[in-house]
């Protein structure tokens, strides 16, 4: 039963394992034991346990990207860790800079060649009828640009190119 | 009354007037775009009808295919909910022309109050106190001189604006032709329209509005008021009734200038009259809406009405079904908007699958929406799903029952408010009730969420893996003598 669950919460890695599952299931948490017991399944995204005596109630959703959880008034996002590597991948390549979610371009502030310090507001799109800023993730200057007034674009989309840094 | 109506709009308003509706045997039609062909306002309407366009919202914006749908399915009257073309004076001229009764005011009162300037002018004429501004007619160099004088900040406004778009606030003369020009170029693009207008920035303002309905002769009542002050980004988030600290001599005179300017416009439909209120107790017209409000189920629950229902009776040339006064406060309401968006990235909205949708089991908690589990929730419309709105006794009771509301509405799979909503609704400062329309700002650390303490970590890890199929089966499946290997063996 060495088999290990690792999930990222709250900007952390944090490991799950079954340490025993009689006469009570024990589940190490970073290496510290739980004893949960009554499991219930209320619905079915719904479910109910008892954690070192004291009752929980879950509701429990998952997709591509991630476990969602509500317990206690507060809503929880646990990324999957191979999520969590792929869009630190693409943002960490500062070249260029992707559309996070879908919308319409506005404005475009800048043109190839321009330079841009960090923080500059380099082309401003709509999504759900708000106005978002998109800015220069560094200094640099700009080689590409994707944008189009009035263009759609899809989430992840290229929209800005950077010049890359010697 | 009308035998039936077609619903020009979507979402949760959509579904809200098709149950009033519904509940007066009228037969109900709703239009759709293909986005939204599983939609609850499509199912649960008696016809839907298809609008083709390239965009889902140009799809709701295309007066001459709705206007098409209600003559096919012989509407009596259309009603156009919030947002979209609610406050299109050419659209309720052509609805009209079309032989359909249009469910809001007369083309002209719609012109004159969609035009923040002439409906300033008009307000001002007739009395109703307007805040100090200036009007810019072409020549920026003359606004930004005379704006001036005014005095800092100024807040400048696009004069076709509404919903915070085309609105900005200067703090100095350096800045003030620059933002200037923003905002004639947000307006512009927007509205189609460049004309602005600054005005005094009333620091700490409160945003008390006046829901009136006129029959469109002149009688006008008014069914109190509320505040909506707590807002992001001009657009409000919590909303409620009564306003909470206001003297009943100060809530007699905001009314009764609200039913003045209507009465002065011989107002017809239910209508909000929006006012900003000083710290000093000083109050200025701000705008008025012709069209059912977003937040309009906390007057219902306070005044015991359904406004949908008094606007169709207007509508349909009947009195106004109440005398004024036989309208009382009864009570207290609070309304959070719910909102797929990340609070702590800057309320940046969010997209995907709703994946859980449970709403709050207490009967007396209403939850307004028009999405379901499933639905996918995508940027080509406004982040707000629904409404959640409670009613008791007085404003600490109301807090205590939405509080809780709040902690059993569940939407999981897409990004939301509710856990903001919550914390805001919890803090003191909002129990104290000394709101205004910084108050989200100001106190903008207070409202981030806390840290996550260890038991809390403990139980989403734990509760993570067991929601997990195979987890599960490793948990509880395992065969006895493998899954007795432990630290020991019970024998």
């Amino acid at each position: 039963m060495s088999q290990s669950y690792k999930f990222h919460l709250d900007g952390k890695k944090h490991e799950v394992s079954i340490i025993k599952c009689h006469p009570e299931l024990t589940i190490a948490i970073d290496g510290i034991s739980f004893a949960v017991k009554d499991f219930t399944r209320i619905a079915e995204n719904y479910f109910s346990m008892l954690v070192n005596g004291q009752l929980k109630k879950i509701w429990w959703a998952q997709d591509e990207e991630a476990i969602y959880l509500r317990c206690d008034g507060r809503t929880y996002t646990l990324p999957y860790l191979d999520h969590i590597s792929a869009t630190q991948k693409a943002t960490t390549n500062e070249d260029i800079i992707k559309a996070t979610m879908p919308g319409i371009v506005v404005s475009v502030n800048c043109q190839p060649g321009s330079t841009v310090m960090f923080g500059d507001v380099l082309i401003v799109i709509e999504s759900m009828k708000m106005q978002i800023n998109i800015t220069a993730p560094r200094d640099g200057e700009v080689e590409s640009i994707h944008a189009e007034i009035n263009s759609a674009f899809e989430k992840n989309t290229e929209l800005i190119g950077l010049k890359a840094q010697q | 009354m009308f035998k039936s109506i077609l619903i020009a709009n979507r979402g949760e308003i959509a579904c809200r007037v098709i149950r009033t509706a519904k509940s007066l045997g009228i037969q109900t039609i709703a239009v759709y775009h293909h986005a939204d062909r599983k939609a609850p306002h499509v199912k649960s309407a008696d016809i839907a009808i298809q609008l083709f366009a390239d965009t889902p919202t140009a799809a709701y914006l295309d007066s001459k295919q709705i206007i098409k749908a209600a003559q096919s399915s012989s509407a009596e009257c259309l009603h156009p909910g919030y947002g979209f073309l609610s406050e299109n004076a050419s659209f309720a001229e052509a609805v009209e022309a079309a032989g359909i009764v249009f469910i809001g005011p007369q083309p002209d009162v719609i012109k004159l109050m969609g035009d923040k300037i002439l409906s300033r002018d008009f307000a001002e004429k007739n009395g109703i106190p307007v805040a100090p501004s200036v009007t810019q007619n072409g020549d920026l160099k003359s606004f930004v001189k005379e704006a001036q004088k005014i005095g800092f900040p100024l807040l400048i406004k696009a004069a076709a604006g509404g919903g915070g778009k085309g609105m900005s606030i200067v703090h100095d003369v350096n800045s003030l032709e620059e933002q200037a020009k923003t905002a004639m170029g947000e307006a512009e693009r927007y509205f189609a329209d460049n004309r602005i207008y600054a005005e005094l920035y009333i620091e700490k303002p409160r945003h008390i509005e006046v829901q009136v309905l006129g029959d469109g002769k002149g009688n006008v009542i008014h069914l109190y008021e509320r505040e909506c002050s707590i807002q992001r980004r001009f657009q409000k988030v919590i909303e409620e009734s009564p306003a909470p600290s206001l003297s009943p001599q100060l809530r007699d005179s905001i009314c009764a200038a609200a039913v003045n300017l209507s009465k002065k416009a011989k107002y017809l439909n239910a209508g909000t009259v929006e006012f900003i209120l000083s710290p000093n107790d000083d109050f200025y017209f701000l705008e008025m809406n012709t069209r059912l409000q977003v937040e309009h189920p906390i007057t219902e629950l306070v005044c015991s009405v359904d406004l949908v229902e008094a606007q169709l009776i207007v509508a349909s040339k009947q009195q106004i079904p109440w005398l004024q006064k036989s309208i009382k406060q009864s009570g207290h309401a609070i309304e959070c908007r719910i909102c797929c968006e990340e609070p702590e990235n800057d309320f940046r909205p969010a997209t995907g699958v709703i994946k859980v949708l449970a709403t709050p089991s207490a009967i007396d908690a209403r939850f307004d929406s028009g999405v379901e589990q499933g639905q996918v929730i995508s940027p080509a419309f406004d982040s707000m799903v629904g409404k959640l709105i409670c009613h008791a006794e007085d404003r600490t009771l109301t807090i205590e029952k939405i509080t809780k509301a709040l902690d059993e509405l569940v939407l999981l799979g897409v990004s939301s408010n509710i856990d903001y909503l919550g914390r805001i609704i919890r803090s003191t400062k909002f129990a104290e009730g000394n709101i205004h329309t910084g108050f989200l700002t100001d106190n903008e650390e207070e409202l981030k969420p806390t840290n996550l303490v260890q038991d809390e970590i403990a139980c989403a890890l734990l509760a993570a893996s067991l929601g997990l199929d195979d987890f599960r089966s490793l948990a509880f499946d395992a065969p006895e003598p493998h899954a007795s290997i432990g630290e020991w063996r019970n024998l």
